[in-house]
């Protein structure tokens, strides 16, 4: 036997371990559609990972210091919950990032399209008024005066 | 210049500058996929253990690879096996979990951690089985992504 204890996050126990891995679980999926809208996931990933690893602490310390495992397992929990609240915040201002994205890229492209059909239509006129204005005191002369 | 080179050059730049705005917005298609590997006390593919005594504590170094596109919750398990357990890409091992690793990892990121094992009890052909489990969002659960290690080893007494 390796003499690790396991964390049992894949069986359906009870109690507190139990409740502290569904929450980063929970959390975690919070944090994976708030990337998936376009968020920026990294603090709450450095955070969901400071719970797993009070979890893991938990899991270890738990024959010997049951005390610090629970107070362990309820920090987990709370930075777990902390972190699907704030997921939401990051999902919605990655998603209005996106739209803003989005909108601004089409604006350029109906400005480009538009420019360019004003130039193709009277690019020409513009341009010889443009010349004339440029050369409205030039003097034409004769090549071989 | 004449009107139709004129208007060449200006539909280049038009298609030019169209493409340039919308690039941000299409995601190149890149094939998704997670590593595992263990490695020896050096971090290194070197230095495995091949004997070991009972609960003699040894260093191994798990390595996982998020190339998946999104953020990904990895859990390691480690199974004591033995030469008939099987395991395969489709099958993960029907074998007791001794211990996991957890972590979540950002995607294009390494996640490579210590693993103190240590077994406490003797055997020939004793086969430590590393497993990388993924957590299925949709599913609500952690589900066996195929990629597996193992090393062998020869626990005296």
């Amino acid at each position: 036997m390796i003499s690790t204890n396991p964390i049992r996050s894949h069986e359906a126990d009870g109690g507190q371990l139990a409740t502290a891995n569904n929450s980063v679980n929970s959390a975690f999926s919070s944090v994976y559609n708030a990337e998936q809208n376009g968020g920026d996931v990294t603090t709450l990933v450095e955070k969901l990972n400071t719970a797993v690893a009070l979890i893991q602490k938990a899991t270890a310390e738990n024959a010997t210091d049951p005390n610090s495992a629970t107070t362990d397992l309820s920090n987990a929990t709370t930075i777990a919950q902390m972190v699907s609240l704030n997921s939401t915040l990051v999902s919605t201002s990655g998603s209005m990032a996106r739209q803003l994205r989005l909108y601004g890229a089409l604006g350029t492209v109906a400005a480009t399209l538009g420019v360019a059909a004003l130039v193709y239509l009277r690019g020409d006129r513009a341009y010889r008024r443009l010349w004339l204005y440029v050369y409205r005191n030039h003097v034409v002369k004769k090549s071989d005066e | 210049m004449n009107r139709k080179t004129a208007t060449i050059i200006l539909a280049s730049i038009t298609i030019l500058v169209v493409i340039t705005a919308l690039a941000p917005l299409i995601t190149p298609r890149q094939p998704k996929y997670s590593e595992l590997g263990i490695l020896g006390p050096n971090q290194t593919t070197r230095g495995y253990p091949t004997s070991v005594a009972v609960n003699q504590p040894f260093l191994l170094y798990g390595f996982v690879e998020n190339h998946e596109g999104n953020v990904e919750n990895y859990q390691i398990l480690v199974k004591l096996g033995n030469q008939m357990t099987i395991v395969t890409n489709a099958t993960y091992a029907n074998a007791p979990v001794l211990t996991t690793f957890w972590h979540i990892v950002r995607e294009s990121e390494t996640w490579t951690f210590p693993m103190n094992l240590s077994v406490n009890q003797a055997g020939n052909n004793t086969r430590i089985i590393f497993e990388l489990w993924s957590y299925d969002v949709p599913a609500s659960n952690f589900e066996y992504t195929g990629l597996w290690d193992q090393i062998w080893l020869n626990v005296t007494a």
